[in-house]
């Protein structure tokens, strides 16, 4: 037992010696390294086409700009991510690039990068109560802003509608704003009701059954992302409704685009460009370095699909093939 | 017809070294077809190392092995199989789950034809067919879970018929069996020897060897000591051969001044397993209690050591009346139990002598809130030294010590928790004959500290040479108390088949 | 022959080839790290963040060490570190004073829900006698839905700039808090284990519990014991957690379970019982982590990390079974 313990005692001195030796060694950076600086990622999860078409569009936009680009993935594990950072932290690359898993618990790692002079940067999702260089996301509230005006034009001015809700997530209080002011300039248009849905399907489909029985006189609906609107679709159809009531969603992914296509009672839906977000990250990373002026907030617009989008752009590739 | 001058296997100049020990040096064994061949020695002395190597789990360095006057090289226990080689473990190797037929043709299921299917008609059959050689006549579809010991063990020798073996082993078959089943067992053996079959039988129960055997070999430390006809050597010669000088005495009883009473039981019941059972032990002697298997004895043991509850009956320690609810409360009130299975209930064999010789009373080594190891350390070399424990060290892991060392590994654990109250169920079985009698002077320097003792066993031999007092038990009830002066084999076994009842005072 | 030798003397002990594990795995990180011209891994810096990381866990670690030797196991400590640090979280936000006293408070609130729960555990396998890995896989669900059912699902923040001292603050400006309060409770589990009473039917009852009972070691008292300290010192690495993170998240801790178990076995605790050191323990960590850091460093991502861990895992038990093979040859 003894024994044990006084030859684990030794090795474990001896790892930290060696670790003081290495340390020493450490080469100082900058001179050489001016021409490639290395910018750290970490973010959300690697799990999703939304991050991985990100994450692509950055590697390609950091070779072009001559940036040693380094991705970490948190899969949405808070730990993860504080893990990650502080190590880029350690590693004192030149800039962070980061899509926080908690907006409101990363304020305090944000500030420590910062205090150690690494410029930080997120995508996709804020942190609260921290000062970044640069945020750079789709533009969510033009997104809401455009699905409220083609919605209301499909109303012909008036209506009922229902929001099927989110609000814990930034971005979707940002949609919901742009939505809501564009309903505002019609008066004959209201929206009579938020409802929770969590972002999750089967939620929002309970939520739309409920609304569609409580509320027999409503119009339609705009689900906060195509979860929640295809959840409103199944509920509205098991209804037998779908003639009557119209639904919105956001996020265009290729489930909501088939609905779209054939001409279910959802009708549009608004299309994000993680491609073109990984670029303008990278690109403001790159702006950075070179000491050119950067705005708070980069948004990239966003893409209202409807129907007839859609029809054009499979005769285009049909023209292209 | 093969004569039966011809040897059906011969081994000769078996050599194993093992690092550091000469486990078998140049060892010889014959056997002669229809003959059942003893094998006997001390713990140690190589039997299951050459035993092993005949059923090709462990390779020889040295030596020749014969089947039928063929050489042969047996380098596992598949070609083993396949020369006609069976061995009987004292841990059956059965499927607990699987039914009696699955069990004899596990690995060999007849199949239909050129499919992949079981014929289970076939299996069936051909499992009534083999269980009828041994005479056990039971449902081949029953789960051997089912089955008692004796049963599982008749499957076992069915297995062996089944795949045509030649040689059978069987390694200590009676520990577990009751005195009718060990009848039924050396009957099937007497058929099995009429067929021609060997049978090597390893047995310490040195009686036996007069009953079924036909000739002996004796072992010690590694060396072929001798073969003899069974009818040309005695019980002694034996005795002596195995342990290398002259055993003073089997049983080396010293009769002390009764003392004072410290345990008293009065009308203890446990619904199912014994009724109104009323004893006393004194200080300074030996209690017998005795009587066939399952008639209640540990079951009794256990309830006065807290590990089973009691529905009916008081306890007296020293003369006053205890309450024991757990076995934490028995060794409180100065009880020790020295159970029967001392592997799987007495010892923690993962641990070291030294913590297993205090585990039972740490707070005598505990110092402020800290176990004090340097004087857990002397206390443990102490009883190491008293009790003549032979272990390289005190760090030694109890699980490599032979049977009679851990068993005295377990008396120090009880010295050390100052019992004055002992109950030892079945203290010498699996135990060889020299490390026997010294567990019997333990015992006799133990009541002369003034310990009382109880004694469980189903040696009657032991229970004569060493007990004050007999307690006979039949069928969950004190059948009757026999003096040391009175008792006799004969008598013993009259109480306790409920031939004759004696009422108890 | 000379083969043999160094295979038995590398394969003796547990401790061997996780120590030289380790020593490689730092070789290693150094040299592919700068051949990505990031070097620097085997450094001071980089051993204090490994065991600032490290230290959460091992905090779990050691009280995981002790159910698993009794013969036991917990599922739980995930959940219960989510939901503590959820709770003190919750606590320090209602108190809604930045003062050390009610941030003490907090604290205190998070490790007693960490007690209460290990009562309940420890009481249903101790005296109802429930298979632990059955009560605990009901508590590791329980515990994650109550600690989303009462922060709605989201994280509670921002939290007083106090609360962040257990999870960011320095001792003496140099080592971080959390390593502190690991070096203490691993020093608490080595004296548990090897000087007290409690450590030794620890053992005895995870080698053979039947033994243990007839020697009257309290069966009970002693597993209930076990599972209040291992979920206790969990809630306290989910404080540290909260504190670190500065927001008590109920999403945090799952799977860490896992990682933890990982750990101990690598570190050569038998999960059948009765067998591990606590030493062993930390070599596991260290192994674990390093591996986990070194492959962050190098930037391999996160599908790749997770086939390391688990053949980082299948090497342990191989090197375990030869452990065993060698021994047994060497009777």
């Amino acid at each position: 037992m003894h024994n044990r313990l006084f030859i684990s005692l030794i090795s474990i001195c001896l790892l930290f010696t060696m670790g003081l030796s290495c340390g020493k060694n450490e080469t100082p950076k900058g001179a050489t390294e001016s021409l490639s600086k290395t910018v750290g990622a970490s973010l959300l999860t690697q799990t999703h086409v939304f991050y991985q078409d990100l994450a692509d569009a950055m590697r390609e936009t950091a070779v072009k700009n001559g940036l040693n680009l380094r991705i970490q993935y948190a899969e949405f594990d808070p730990r993860k991510q504080n893990d990650q950072i502080e190590m880029f932290i350690l590693q004192r690359v030149d800039a962070l690039i980061i899509s926080p898993t908690d907006s409101s618990g990363i304020g305090p790692l944000i500030k420590e990068a910062m205090n150690k002079k690494i410029p930080v940067f997120t995508v996709d999702i804020t942190a609260k109560d921290a000062d970044v260089v640069c945020h750079i996301a789709s533009d969510n509230y033009q997104g809401g802003y455009m699905l409220g005006k083609f919605l209301a034009d499909k109303l012909e001015g008036k209506g009922k509608i229902a929001i099927i809700d989110h609000p814990t997530v930034t971005s979707v209080q940002e949609r919901v704003k742009g939505f809501e002011d564009a309903i505002k300039e019609y008066p004959g248009i209201e929206v009579v009701q938020k409802v929770p849905g969590d972002g999750q399907r089967d939620k929002a489909m309970r939520a739309t059954q409920d609304l569609i029985a409580s509320r027999p006189d409503l119009d339609a609906i705009f689900g906060i992302n195509d979860d929640s609107a295809l959840g409103a679709l199944a509920g509205v159809e098991s209804a037998g409704l779908q003639n009557r009531i119209k639904i919105v969603g956001f996020d265009a992914t290729p489930e909501a685009c088939n609905a779209i296509l054939e001409g279910k009672c959802l009708i549009a839906d608004i299309a994000q460009y993680p491609r073109e977000i990984g670029k303008s990250a990278i690109e403001t990373v790159s702006d950075y370095f070179k000491a050119k002026e950067i705005p708070k907030v980069r948004q990239i617009p966003v893409k209202l699909i409807t129907r007839e989008t859609l029809l054009q752009e499979r005769s285009n590739q049909n023209a292209k093939s | 017809m093969p004569s039966h001058d011809n040897l059906l296997l011969e081994m000769k100049h078996i050599t194993k070294r093992f690092p550091g020990v000469l486990a078998l040096d140049k060892v010889k064994l014959e056997l002669r077809y229809g003959e059942v061949h003893c094998l006997v020695g001390e713990n140690g002395a190589g039997k299951s190392t050459l035993m092993k190597i005949l059923a090709g789990a462990v390779p020889m360095d040295d030596g020749e092995i014969y089947i039928e006057g063929k050489k042969v090289e047996i380098t596992s226990p598949f070609q083993a199989q396949q020369l006609g080689i069976s061995m009987i473990y004292q841990e059956f190797n059965l499927i607990p789950y699987l039914s009696v037929a699955e069990n004899i043709f596990l690995g060999r299921e007849p199949k239909k034809g050129k499919t992949p299917f079981i014929d289970w008609k076939r299996m069936y059959k051909d499992a009534e067919d083999v269980l009828n050689l041994v005479g056990l006549k039971i449902d081949v579809r029953t789960p051997v879970v089912e089955l008692s010991v004796a049963q599982q063990q008749m499957v076992e020798i069915a297995k062996a018929l089944s795949i045509k073996a030649k040689i059978i082993v069987m390694d200590e078959p009676s520990a577990t069996l009751t005195d009718h089943e060990l009848k039924t067992l050396f009957d099937i053996i007497r058929t099995l020897r009429r067929q021609d079959l060997g049978i090597i039988y390893i047995s310490h129960r040195l009686e036996e060897l007069y009953e079924i055997g036909n000739r002996v070999t004796v072992m010690r430390d590694g060396q072929y000591i001798g073969t003899f006809e069974i009818c040309d050597v005695t019980r002694e010669d034996i005795i002596r051969m195995m342990v290398g000088r002259e055993l003073t005495e089997e049983y080396p009883k010293v009769i002390f001044k009764r003392g004072p009473e410290r345990l008293r039981v009065e009308n203890l019941t446990r619904k199912g397993a014994f009724e109104n059972i009323s004893f006393s032990v004194h200080a300074g002697e030996i209690v017998g209690l005795t009587g066939l298997v399952g008639a209640g004895r540990t079951e009794v043991a256990r309830a006065i050591f807290g590990a089973d509850p009691l529905d009916k009956g008081k306890i007296y320690v020293d003369g006053s009346e205890v309450k024991i609810r757990s076995p934490q409360e028995a060794i409180y009130h100065g009880i020790g139990l020295l159970t029967e299975d001392r592997k799987n209930q007495g010892l923690v064999l993962s641990m070291t002598v030294r913590e297993n010789t205090t585990l039972a009373n740490l707070k005598r080594v505990t110092k402020w809130l800290f176990l004090n190891i340097p004087e857990e350390k002397r206390v443990s070399k102490k009883f190491v030294e008293e009790l003549q424990i032979r272990t390289p060290s005190i760090e030694q892991i109890a699980q490599n010590l032979s049977g009679g060392n851990q068993q005295k590994v377990v008396l120090a654990k009880w010295l050390f928790t100052n019992s004055k109250i002992l109950i030892f169920d079945e203290p010498t079985r699996g135990i060889d004959v020299g490390a026997k009698a010294e567990i019997f002077k333990l015992m006799n320097q133990l009541l002369e500290r003034g310990v009382a003792i109880l004694m469980i066993s189903s040696e009657l031999p032991e229970v004569l040479g060493m007990c004050d007092r007999i307690l006979v038990m039949h069928e969950g009830r004190l059948a009757g108390e026999l003096s040391r002066e009175e008792a006799t084999q004969e008598k013993i076994m009259q109480l306790a088949t409920g031939y004759i009842k004696k009422n108890v005072a | 022959m000379w083969l043999k030798s160094w295979l038995k003397l590398i394969f003796s002990r547990t401790w061997v080839p996780l120590t030289i594990t380790l020593i490689l795995e730092f070789i290693a990180f150094e040299i592919l790290g700068s051949l990505q011209g990031q070097p620097g891994f085997a450094s001071l810096s980089t051993t204090i963040l490994i065991l600032n990381q490290l230290s959460i866990f091992g905090i779990m670690a050691v009280g995981m060490n002790l159910v698993i030797i009794s013969g036991g196991i917990d599922l739980s400590i995930g959940s219960i570190s989510a939901i503590s640090g959820v709770i003190s979280a919750l606590v320090t936000v209602h108190l809604h004073i930045d003062s050390p006293i009610y941030i003490l408070i907090s604290y205190i609130a998070g490790v007693a829900i960490g007690l209460i729960t290990g009562s309940i555990i420890g009481s249903l396998i101790a005296f109802i006698e429930i298979p632990p890995f059955i009560v605990t896989l009901a508590f590791m669900s329980l515990l994650r839905g109550l600690a989303n059912i009462i922060t709605a699902g989201k994280p509670i923040s921002p939290l007083p700039e106090n609360f962040l001292f257990l999870g960011r603050g320095q001792f003496l400006n140099t080592i971080p808090i959390s390593i502190v309060i690991f070096i203490l409770v691993f020093l608490w589990g080595y004296l548990v284990l090897n000087y007290t009473r409690l450590g030794r039917h620890i053992y005895a009852i995870g080698g053979n519990e039947v033994s243990a009972k007839l020697s009257g070691v309290p069966i009970r008292k002693t597993k209930l014991l076990v599972y209040i300290a291992c979920s206790g010192l969990s809630a306290l690495a989910g404080i540290i957690l909260a504190s670190r993170m500065g927001s008590g998240s109920p999403k945090v801790g799952i799977g860490d379970e896992l990682a933890v178990i990982a750990s101990v076995v690598i570190g050569g605790t038998s999960l059948s019982g009765g067998k591990g050191t606590i030493w062993g323990t930390l070599l596991g960590l260290c192994v674990v982590f390093t591996l986990n850091t070194g492959l962050n460093w190098i930037g391999v991502e996160t599908f790749g990390q997770q086939v390391t861990l688990g053949l980082v895992i299948l090497t342990a038990i191989l090197v375990d079974k030869i452990q065993a093979k060698l021994k047994t040859s060497n009777e």
